[in-house]
């Protein structure tokens, strides 16, 4: 047996609350986006962080192709962090590609989550008869080819538009973690999401959710939020930030900090 | 851009330059334009008895004979081989040269060398046999690090991947002899991931084989772990491509690939029987014939001699909306007899599009979860992603670690980048930036082959685009990505600090900086090289992370070389540099006050000074401005008293109200200044903390501004933030809500309250901070505030301190209690927005209920529900009536559902919201000063308006006509008395105004209706909804001129 699960995607415990709270990020950062984040809740929450397999910061070694080609494997991943952590229940806060983890994990073991926080949340991101999510299949092939030809032009076109340009230092670190993350796995796992569908599902979830949505969103349009708060099967409200940008925690870290506690705090 | 084989082969060991010539020779046969990392890889294996082949053996999965998988792994590679692009143009003699990646990948692997214990003496020894040769010093690569080099490309491992290896345990073998692999390979075998699922071991073995990966794969496994469940074990998969899940799951159960069903259950049947039900729900198959088909199932399962049948019943959507409820009923009941019956070794599957229709279902059949004995799957792929094409070669040559952090501008950036502040640093620091990471990034590789490259490192940095600088990168990437990230980071911190403490001002005229041409090269600097020396060992690094607070005056150690630097180039360089270098010399000394502007601070309160101030008065402010600043030691306590009236005297000057508080205010700052500060008795801290309570936010902030015009010289130098965050969506009409920056403030962009007031204190630390609603602030600031009182410096969140001292903190919190009597509330008026105002002439009388009349007196016409309803006040020949006002419950916000907010009241809220209070104590007995201020007179100055007005009113229309006055106006004058700093400017908007309106419409009135002469009609003096005013000066927030209609 080699490094544990928890040693590999760099599991950290912090703070010294009762409870727990576990941020999850998502695509294209690593555990580092939730640093302006931290300081407010860990006073209060035991905050445990940790970063997905497909982060630039986990050993490339450990992404598995094969394994992670759907989002199922992700969720392995986090239950197996709570139950190695003996985390009996937990708030989970989730980013885009984290939220839709968090939503699964939450299908498959409803008792370990007292609430989900859903940061730039869809279930879908592709449009499709009656639902906007926001991309044409043509445009995000168009994104992958993109990618596909040149990484770099494309992370310093996208970071930008997804932060806000008007933020030069968070556009700065979501452009370091996302060149982190090897060009051939950030696509990989682009594809995963985009070819992830959880509206069929969103039924099956029990537990509350909070669907933190900002005004303007590259990638999540605010009619997915209000979807997201018909569809899924628990108590739900939705928060709405008035900043714009698909990553808050980067660029109106004190704002989302309120919106967390009082999400949290209901 | 590809390296020449010749070359490349100069940094391999004679057996690897072997390996490579073996590749080039494939790559000519198949007319490649480049060799790359795969017809090495092909060349490797074509041998017989090599490394690569060897360790492929003893790593490959024992599942499968090796002949097959040494067949699949050839048929592998040369698939992909095919789908290179051959060239047409070199002839078939050329030597096709070496391509990025796999140049790359030799960079890598003499890094790799390079670092390895066991061969750093040879290192050595090359280095010193090198060094007198030539600057050529290079570590020949040896074929074992080759091929790990290799392997760490992903299209080769994509291609092992596909024929079943792991490219990391070919890697173990190849690194470790055959007796020890073993030992060896449990060592630095990968974590184990699927350690939830119980046959995970099977499962890690079980590689798809041979091609193709299937998506579905996950899904069916899934699948099978429920099958083989004893309990709820016949899977429904739920989901918007559950369908085609069930389809390839059935599909592959019926060619007989069942690999990833648990063994205790290999080789079920499949049965669909989903046509016939289909069939049977809209009609054209008989109940006779589907129970037949039913009938069929169960002796199948009665003589089944394997494991088991499972039944796919297909999409259960089609119970739902197909056919009649007696033939649904029928073949629910029949499944389920069918499930009861023969339970052990009959199973179902089924699928449904969404959870929606699920409950559909189940709302029809509520027994059906049971009696069926489903287990929900989510499915959540919606494609089958079999075409692969994620992984190509171009992919490879765009892998620039950092490239991100250099301008390339790109036509996505430049159309979202518009706003000056995206571009950080001014071309001349960007420059230097880029100078100096590539002197880090020579200094990392003095040693490498890297540096034989004809190219200067300068040049291709500044050009990352181009193919060369891609494969040096990629070295540098796998090598110490990390450490040049961090480095990079860290450059780019120090360069983007110093460009926005010098030049800060040069953005602000572009046209200077660009068309100038730069030199690309800069001399060599001894003095750059250290610092970027000191910067390049780890140690280095690590101290440059953020929280760390040496670091901070490292990099403030570094500035100051570079900073002294810069003059001493100066006459090297072009003209925009003097233009930068003169800028240095004047902007260190004297901070930018741009962004303060930005805010529209100083413009809140601009009304014109009509007053001329008494001479010596100013020399007197001035004089206490002179002592505050400086010679605060000197100051005796006969200062102490001159201040103190100099000081109350402005401040009482130019805000009128709140004389107490005035008072208050200035005996604390007159003491605090000479030195008889009640909470720090050393002299050497000078910053004051002040609370204001009570009511009167307006008042709170005019005094503050006052405060910031009188001490520090200018009202640019009063940040005002609200710290409430309910606040933050503003409503662009509103009044009050322009006045103060908050959390949705652009300027507060990925900042904290903290980052944002050091930010302002460092760039100029004379400075009036107000912090509005102190009760609301967060745990952070609230902590940040606390140490900032205690210690004299306020950190931010990247732990770098700031040194508060010259400053003045004002902080408010708005927990007084107003009265219930007031007419108008503190609360009403500031919810005032600033509305065009219009007159509108009309003969029915029937007043809004919220609007204020004036009547006539000898009207006879009063109506008792009207008066009944309002607070009457006679006032000469009116009657002046003001609504009674209902008390407004505090706002509700629509997000939530009602029961939760009631919720929360008694849950953890309650504890945060104690918590803040003892905060807030704790804070308030640190202060200075706790100023109480008085709750502003909102009626009395109501009245004095409604008379003002009644006197205009009349003297305009006469008193016979009825006049309205609509809330929101009245409102919106009460803001504008409460805003304004003289108290007779209402009165004169009145008179001058609000009476040409009145004449203006009087008028239109006798031309359009001359008969109505005589009988009473009702004027209204209305908002115009959604028309803001802008405030031109006369008057803060009143129309310069009203609508008349």
């Amino acid at each position: 047996m080699g490094p544990s699960l928890l040693d590999a995607l760099n599991v950290r415990v912090v703070g010294s609350g009762k409870k727990f709270l576990l941020l999850a990020h998502g695509l294209g950062t690593d555990q580092s986006v939730w640093s302006r984040i931290l300081p407010y809740f860990r006073s209060h929450y035991k905050v445990i962080l940790y970063d997905l397999v497909c982060a630039g910061s986990v050993n490339p070694d450990y992404f598995d192709f094969r394994r992670y080609n759907s989002l199922d494997a992700y969720v392995d991943d986090l239950l197996q962090i709570l139950d190695s952590l003996g985390v009996d229940r937990c708030f989970y806060v989730g980013h885009s590609l984290s939220s839709m983890i968090g939503i699964l994990a939450a299908i498959r073991r409803p008792e370990l989550f007292s609430k989900l926080i859903l940061i730039g949340a869809s279930p879908r991101f592709l449009n499709d008869k009656d639902y906007h999510g926001g991309f044409e299949e043509g445009e995000i092939e168009k994104v992958f080819l993109a990618m596909e030809a040149n990484y770099e032009a494309w992370v310093n076109g996208f970071a930008p538009l997804a932060v806000g340009a008007d933020v030069p230092a968070a556009v700065r670190e979501f452009s370091r973690t996302l060149f982190n993350v090897r060009p051939d796995i950030s696509l990989f796992v682009s594809r995963t999401v985009f070819n992830s569908d959880l509206r069929g599902v969103l039924g099956l979830v029990k537990v509350p959710c909070c669907i933190i949505q900002t005004a303007k969103d590259v990638s999540v349009p605010t009619s997915v939020a209000m979807y997201l708060k018909e569809h899924l099967g628990g108590r739900n409200t939705v928060e709405m930030m008035n900043v714009e940008g698909h990553l808050p925690h980067l660029s109106a870290p004190a704002l989302l900090a309120h919106h967390l506690n009082r999400a949290l705090s209901r | 851009m590809p390296t020449p084989v010749s070359s490349a082969r100069q940094c391999l060991t004679d057996e690897a330059a072997r390996a490579l010539d073996d590749a080039v020779a494939v790559a000519r046969r198949r007319s490649h334009s480049q060799t790359t990392s795969l017809h090495a890889v092909s060349a490797l294996l074509s041998l017989p008895t090599s490394t690569l082949r060897d360790a492929c053996a003893r790593a490959r999965s024992s599942a499968y004979s090796p002949r097959l998988q040494f067949r699949a792994l050839e048929l592998c590679v040369s698939v992909s081989l095919d789908r290179l692009p051959s060239s047409k143009s070199k002839t078939p003699d050329d030597e096709p040269p070496v391509s990025n990646s796999l140049m790359a990948a030799i960079k890598r692997s003499q890094a790799n060398q390079r670092r390895h214990p066991e061969t750093f003496h040879l290192y050595q020894m090359h280095q010193q046999l090198n060094s007198s040769q030539s600057s050529l010093s290079c570590v020949k690569v040896e074929l074992k690090h080759f091929i790990l080099s290799i392997l760490d490309d992903p299209i080769v491992s994509r291609v092992f991947g596909d024929a079943g290896f792991r490219s990391t345990d070919i890697k173990v073998a190849v690194l470790h002899p055959p007796p020890v692999s073993g030992f060896q390979k449990s060592m630095r075998f990968p974590p184990l991931f699927l350690c939830s699922l119980p046959d995970t071991n099977t499962n890690l073995s079980g590689f798809n084989f041979p091609f193709a990966v299937d998506q579905g794969e996950e899904d069916f496994k899934r699948i099978g772990q429920i099958l083989a469940k004893k309990s709820s074990k016949n899977p429904l998969l739920i989901g918007v491509s559950a369908d085609s899940v069930l389809a390839g799951f059935t599909d592959a159960l019926k060619i007989g690939k069942n690999g990833f069903l648990p063994t205790e259950i290999e080789g079920l049947n499949v049965i669909t029987i989903d046509k016939e039900i289909c069939e049977f729900l809209v009609g054209n198959l008989s109940e006779d014939m589907m129970d037949l088909k039913l009938k069929e199932v169960r002796d199948k399962v009665e003589s089944c001699t394997g494991c088991g049948v499972i039944v796919n019943f297909g999409e259960l959507k089609l119970f739902v909306d197909g056919g009649s409820t007696g033939s649904v009923e029928h073949l629910v009941s029949q499944l389920s007899s069918l499930v009861q019956l023969c339970g052990g070794k009959l199973w179902l599957i089924g699928a449904v599009g969404s959870y929606e229709t699920y409950m559909k279902i189940l709302a029809k059949f509520p027994g059906l979860e049971k009696e069926w004995d489903l287990n929900l799957l989510p499915i959540t792929s919606s494609k089958l992603n079999t075409n692969g094409s994620h992984l190509k070669s171009s992919l490879m040559g765009s892998f620039v670690p950092f490239g991100g952090f250099f301008p390339v501008p790109t036509e996505l950036e430049n159309s979202s980048s518009n706003t000056d502040q995206s571009k950080t640093r001014c071309s001349l620091c960007n420059e230097k930036y880029e100078h100096e990471v590539s002197v880090a990034l020579k200094r990392g590789r003095t040693v490498s082959v890297a540096d034989q490259q004809s190219m200067g490192l300068t040049s291709w940095l500044q050009v990352p685009e181009s193919d060369t600088s891609k494969g040096s990168n990629v070295l540098e990437a796998k090598d110490h990505g990390g450490v040049f990230n961090a480095l990079v980071a860290g450059l780019q911190r120090k360069w983007n600090d110093i460009c926005h403490r010098l030049h800060h001002n040069q953005q602000n005229n572009p046209q200077i900086t660009a068309g100038v041409p730069f030199p690309r090269h800069f001399p060599a600097d001894p003095k750059r090289v250290e610092i970027s020396s000191k910067d390049s060992n780890q140690e280095g690094f690590r101290n440059l992370s953020p929280s760390d607070q040496r670091d901070y005056q490292k990099t403030q150690h570094i500035q100051l070389t570079v900073t002294s630097e810069a003059e001493n180039s100066l006459p090297q360089k072009p003209p925009v540099d003097f233009f930068a270098a003169t800028k240095l010399a004047s902007t260190t000394s004297s901070p930018t006050t741009s962004i303060t502007t930005d805010l529209g601070l100083g413009t809140i309160y601009v009304s014109p000074d009509l007053e001329p101030r008494p001479h010596d008065h100013k020399a007197r402010i001035q004089n206490f401005c002179g002592s505050a600043s400086a010679e605060v030691d000197e100051m005796s306590t006969k200062f102490y008293e001159k201040d103190y009236k100099a000081l109350y005297r402005a401040l009482a000057d130019k805000v009128g109200d709140q004389d107490g508080s005035i008072r208050a205010i200035s005996q604390t700052i007159s003491r605090c200044r000479t030195g008889n500060g009640i909470r720090h008795g050393s002299s050497h801290r000078r910053d004051i903390w002040l609370m204001f309570s009570g009511s009167d936010r307006v008042g709170k902030k005019k005094i503050s501004t006052a405060l910031a015009e009188v001490v520090f010289g200018s009202r640019e130098s009063l940040i005002a933030i609200d710290l409430n965050f309910e606040n933050q969506i503003r409503h662009p009409s509103s009044i009050f809500d322009r006045q103060s920056v908050n959390f949705c403030d652009l300027s507060f962009r990925g900042k904290t309250i903290t980052d944002f007031i050091a930010e302002e204190l460092s760039k100029k630390p004379r400075l009036l901070i107000l912090l509005e609603h102190i009760d609301k602030a967060d745990s952070v600031t609230q902590d940040s505030l606390s140490r900032a009182i205690r210690t004299g410096k306020l950190s931010d969140s990247r732990g770098r301190e700031t040194r508060i001292t010259d400053a003045i903190f004002v902080t408010t919190s708005s927990s007084s209690k107003e009265a219930d009597l007031l007419s108008y509330s503190e609360e009403r008026v500031l919810n005032a927005r600033a509305f065009q105002m219009r007159i509108l002439v009309e003969s029915t009388i029937e007043p809004r209920s919220s609007s204020i009349l004036l009547l006539p007196t000898q009207s006879t016409s009063r109506n008792p529900v009207i008066s009944s309803k309002r607070k009457l006040i006679e006032l000469g020949d009116f009657e002046i009536m003001v609504p009674a006002v209902k008390k407004s419950k505090s706002c509700f916000d629509l997000n939530l559902p009602v029961e939760e907010t009631e919720e929360s009241e008694n849950s953890e809220n309650g504890s945060v919201s104690e918590t803040k209070e003892v905060w807030l104590e704790e804070f308030s007995d640190q202060v200075d000063e706790k100023v109480v201020f008085d709750p502003f007179d909102f009626d009395s100055n109501a009245e004095t308006i409604l008379k003002d007005i009644g006197i205009c009113f009349q003297k305009s229309f006469g008193s016979n006509h009825t006049l309205e006055i609509e809330n929101e106006v009245m409102i919106q004058i009460l803001a504008s008395r409460w805003l304004s700093d003289r108290k007779d400017a209402i009165r004169d908007w009145i008179d001058s105004i609000l009476f040409t309106g009145f004449m203006e419409s009087k008028q239109k009135l006798r031309v359009e209706a001359d008969i109505e002469n005589g009988s009473s009609s009702m004027v209204k003096l209305v908002a115009v909804e959604g028309v803001n005013v802008e405030d031109d000066g006369s008057c803060v927030y009143l129309p310069s001129r009203i609508m008349v209609k």
